[in-house]
């Protein structure tokens, strides 16, 4: 029981080994063996949530490589949101991609990879140290690229290549920074504090330098401008992996990395020493209004998510980076609430593209005719990506804006308003014209889509109200330990 | 009985969903349904009455969801006011509503719209705090979005993508002001006598909030998107917009003025001279331009920008009489422009003329409804002593004790423009090219009666004695003050 949480890394391994040896006509078993791969790891991080809900925090040492060099594991509240949500959301994407797939080639790769990607993704929530955090962090970026180029197109390798390159030299600068610090802070190991502040004394430039560095590091997967190039090109990649791993799980890692970083690492205290986190601000502020504006020009659907995305995972860095209670309560809250939500975007998506073949928004005319329910659940989405009330998107607006005005620093809660007219200008058009323009759509004869799609959808929406109307009981009281615990409150 | 503000909000909202989940049913028994919903609306909310005619309040709540997200439906003596005239008029519009659509497109959609609503309205008027009131805001934008667009062409889709932008917009403007009030007091409710301390952020927070309510009522300079949603929408929803979907700022202005911020706060901000100043603007800018107009809907629009200034006027003096001018206007105003509106679309459906040079000679075509027309002209020029007379009468006196006789002048001014842009309308219709001999309207009996009922309570109410909305309205400004 006490380690029930660390099995949750292993069991996904071993699952993608079992999915490995199924041959590829096996889809059936195949895909039991999948799905409930991430329900057992669902289970093992969920049994533990209570747990850390109520204040425990679990530790275990793998190995010590060297002194102050080991790969060590904890569960506490940060981490524990961050497994939590992604194991819950791997199960419906896992349930989703058997819908998805079934016309696919090479599902046994394609299910292996996706079945292990969980394992590192669980390796990252529950890093007690940065160095084993960088090693969970590359070996995600390594498993997820056969995701990427699944289709082996000429454009699949292209993005493949871009993804690549950008996640080790991203990678390379976490490695640089770690190898820096490794000597100021006691073994970099993450406490809600920070470790680095006795060092601010005397290496004030050298931990600005490494903070940057750090940021610019885990930035990159966190799609902070001008680092984000490789998320569009990646959404060649299915539509499942785009949706899990580009919506919610490599993307949030990066973010995840971020926040690490900025408050187990150097701490609040040591930010607002070495007074950094402006110029961060600065380029989120540039990183929300850009990726808005170029989200308003794509014509391809899920470029358009992708680039709403870019300036999702903004207001989430942007959060921390007001360094004030709420401000990060926001962040932390919005790391929910935007990935049930841009789920279901991109699940809708995914739908829309499996059984039209529609890719683009210019084809998308009438299309309300063909998929009402889909896109129905898309609108819903959308308007709690925009912060209508009292969908989940909201909570975290409240929490961001209050932030900002905590932190003395209306302006950039400013920007959110801003960003959130802008993302109503690239959503409503979809869907406008889904359902009031002519085209030549057909109702449905029968379901509208694959069971096994159209369920995850439904049930990952209904969600996105319950986190909205119920965030008092969901997501909040966790949320609260994380910013009591960094906030020494 | 403590149910009330719930169920005044509920009844409508759970009709909504039976209508859409039974959509199949023959259409007669979805018909039947819905005015019957209305009708429970109406009385659910009437009810009300006995408790909060001496200053009571009664609260039916589910305590926080989510912080700071709770449902608290509240009534207190304001209101009650506004949602009596709301659901009153629903009930009107709904009924006309089944002879409008008739056999039309999309009718089910039209009629769980509709019912939404009046869902959002009423939730707008029963809310305790500020995020109830976002909440049923936000549910008015999308259910009036989708109402407004109900032709799909491409005039209604250009004024309702025009429409729902400015109002996500204004949803966003008062959740801006939502959190900065949340941040300053911690708590986001109605108090009587307001509990913000003075800052500068709450001064940007009123002008958030002035953004975003100002956008709702169509004041200047954001009233840009009334003029087009109004001509593009069926007529009982432009009936709606003009008649109640402002008015929701203009309540959304008085709640923020008088119980967050402390009618105090707001004059030592200095805030009530620019919404005066503002008012006056819309007002002139309203009927100036409402003169130009040839399309009648677009007339009517732009005479509804002008009348939200008497509103808004009312609400920037902040005295007791004038607040008493202005809950009187908005109550004749939602009648009289509600009329108005069904006569155009009375019109529209029986001779599908839409521009005022067409119309000549149309009172003989349809005597009824030109009638009703010429009563609701008469109302709104302000002739005593019919019911926007009493407004401005309430309204002038109150600029002048409050040492502001210009105002006045911009009150008479605006009733001659007014007097300037019905009349013509009134006397084309009666004057035919060549004599021809009156033939009774042919429109479904639904439109005609409930635009008929409409016309006659416009008047019916200046001969009422007591004349009890004028007396509920005074007694509401007198507990506000």
């Amino acid at each position: 029981m006490e380690i029930s949480p660390f099995w949750s890394i292993l069991v996904p391994v071993i699952g993608a080994v079992l999915v490995a040896l199924i041959r590829e006509e096996g889809d059936r078993p195949r895909h039991a063996v999948a799905v409930s791969t991430t329900i057992i790891t669902f289970t093992l991080v969920a049994t533990a949530f209570p747990a850390v809900l109520g204040g425990e925090t679990f530790s275990f040492t793998l190995f010590q490589i060297s002194r102050g060099l080991s790969i060590a594991f904890t569960v506490e509240p940060l981490g524990m949101i961050f497994a939590f949500l992604a194991s819950m959301l791997w199960m419906f994407a896992m349930v989703y991609s058997t819908g998805y797939m079934s016309h696919e080639h090479h599902r046994r790769r394609y299910f292996t990879f996706y079945t292990v990607a969980l394992s590192a993704t669980m390796g990252v929530a529950f890093s007690a140290n940065l160095f084993t955090l960088y090693i969970f962090y590359e070996y995600l970026a390594l498993i997820t690229y056969p995701l990427v180029i699944h289709e082996q197109t000429e454009e699949a390798y292209a993005a493949g290549t871009k993804y690549i390159i950008y996640c080790f030299s991203s990678g390379a600068l976490v490695f640089l920074a770690m190898f820096s610090l490794g000597g100021l802070g006691e073994g970099l190991t993450f406490t809600p504090t920070g470790v680095l502040l006795p060092a601010v004394a005397d290496h004030r430039l050298l931990l600005s330098l490494m903070f940057f560095v750090c940021v610019a590091g885990f930035g990159v997967k966190a799609a902070i401008m001008p680092l984000h190039s490789w998320l569009p090109s990646a959404m060649v990649a299915p539509t499942p992996v785009s949706a899990l791993l580009h919506a919610v799980a490599i993307v949030k890692t990066g973010v995840f990395g971020v926040i690490r970083v900025m408050f187990y690492l150097f701490g609040v205290e040591t930010l607002k020493e070495l007074g950094v986190a402006n110029v961060l601000s600065a380029v989120l502020v540039l990183t929300i209004l850009i990726a808005s504006i170029l989200a308003i020009k794509q014509e391809k659907l899920k470029s358009r998510l992708a680039y709403s995305t870019i300036g999702q995972l903004g207001y989430i860095t942007l959060g921390a980076t007001m360094l004030s209670p709420l401000g990060v309560a926001g962040g932390v809250a919005h790391i929910v609430n935007h990935a049930i939500l841009k789920i279901v975007l991109f699940f809708c998506a995914g739908a829309v593209i499996t059984q039209t073949g529609v890719t683009h928004i210019h084809q998308m005319k009438g299309i309300g005719r063909r998929m009402p329910y889909t896109m129905f659940f898309f609108t819903l989405a959308a308007l709690g990506l925009i912060g209508v009330l009292p969908l989940a998107g909201y909570i975290s607006k409240l929490y961001l804006l209050g932030g900002s005005l905590q932190a003395g620093k209306p302006v950039l809660g400013f920007v959110l308003l801003v960003s959130a007219v802008l993302n109503s200008i690239y959503y409503f058009p979809i869907i406008i014209a889904a359902y009031f323009q002519e085209g030549s759509f057909e109702a449905p004869k029968g379901l509208e889509s694959p069971p096994s799609m159209f369920i995850p959808t439904a049930v990952l929406m209904v969600f996105g109200f319950l986190f909205g109307l119920f965030a008092h009981y969901t997501t909040l009281p966790i949320v609260n330990r994380v910013v009591a615990a960094i906030f020494q409150l | 009985m403590p149910f009330l503000p719930a169920t005044t909000v509920l009844i409508p909202l759970i009709s909504a969903g039976v209508i859409m989940i039974f959509s199949k049913t023959r259409e007669l028994y979805l018909k039947i349904f819905m005015v019957c919903s209305a009708v429970f609306a109406l009385i659910s909310s009437l009810l009300m009455y006995p408790a909060v005619k001496d200053g009571g309040s009664i609260a039916t709540g589910t305590g926080y969801l989510a912080w700071p997200l709770s449902f608290t439906f509240r009534v207190d003596a304001l209101g009650f006011f506004f949602a009596m005239v709301f659901s009153f008029c629903f009930l009107l519009i709904i009924i006309y509503s089944l002879g409008y659509v008739g056999h039309g497109h999309a009718r089910v959609r039209y009629y769980s719209l509709i019912l939404l609503a009046e869902t959002a309205v009423l939730g707008i008027a029963m809310s305790a705090s500020l995020v109830g009131f976002l909440v049923f805001f936000e549910l008015l934008t999308v259910s009036a979005y989708l109402l407004v667009i109900h032709e799909e062409d491409e005039i209604a889709m250009f004024a309702g993508a025009k429409f729902l932008y400015m109002s996500l917009a204004a949803g966003l403007a008062i959740f801006f002001g939502l959190v900065t009030v949340n941040y300053l007091a911690g708590r986001t409710d109605f108090v009587p006598g307001g509990y913000l301390p003075a800052s500068p952020l709450a001064l940007y927070a009123l002008f958030a909030f002035l953004l975003g309510f100002g956008i709702k009522a169509g004041m200047f300079p954001v009233h840009i998107w009334l003029p087009d949603a109004h001509p593009a929408a069926p007529a009982p929803v432009s009936a709606m917009l003009s008649g109640l979907s402002i008015k929701t700022g203009a309540y959304g202005l008085i709640r923020v003025f008088h119980d967050v911020y402390g009618i105090g706060l707001v004059r030592e901000l200095s805030f009530d001279r620019i919404l005066l100043a503002l008012a006056v603007v819309t007002i002139l800018l309203g009927s100036a331009l409402a003169l130009q107009q040839d399309h009648l809907k677009r007339r009517l629009a732009y005479s509804s920008i002008a009348q939200i200034g008497y509103i808004l006027l009312g609400i920037a003096l902040l005295t007791e009489r004038a607040m008493l001018g202005a809950l009187f206007h908005v109550f004749s105003h939602a009648l009289m422009k509600g009329t108005l509106f069904l006569c155009a679309g009375a019109v529209i459906v029986q001779s599908g003329k839409k521009y005022i040079s067409q119309m000549k000679g149309i009172g003989f075509e349809m005597p009824l409804v030109m009638f009703s027309f010429a009563l609701a002209s008469l109302t709104i020029v302000g002739i005593p002593p019919f019911n926007a007379f009493i407004s401005k009468w309430h309204l002038a006196l109150a600029s002048l004790e409050s040492g502001r006789g210009v105002l006045v002048a911009v009150l008479m001014a605006s009733s001659f423009l007014n007097a300037f842009y019905y009349f013509p309308v009134v006397i084309t219709a009666f004057t035919p090219a060549e004599p021809g001999r009156i033939r009774l309207d042919r429109i479904p009996a639904s439109m005609l009666w409930t635009t008929l009922v409409m016309a006659l309570f416009c008047v019916g109410f200046a001969f009422a004695r007591p004349h009890w909305p004028v007396m509920l309205a005074s007694r509401i400004s007198a507990l506000m003050f």
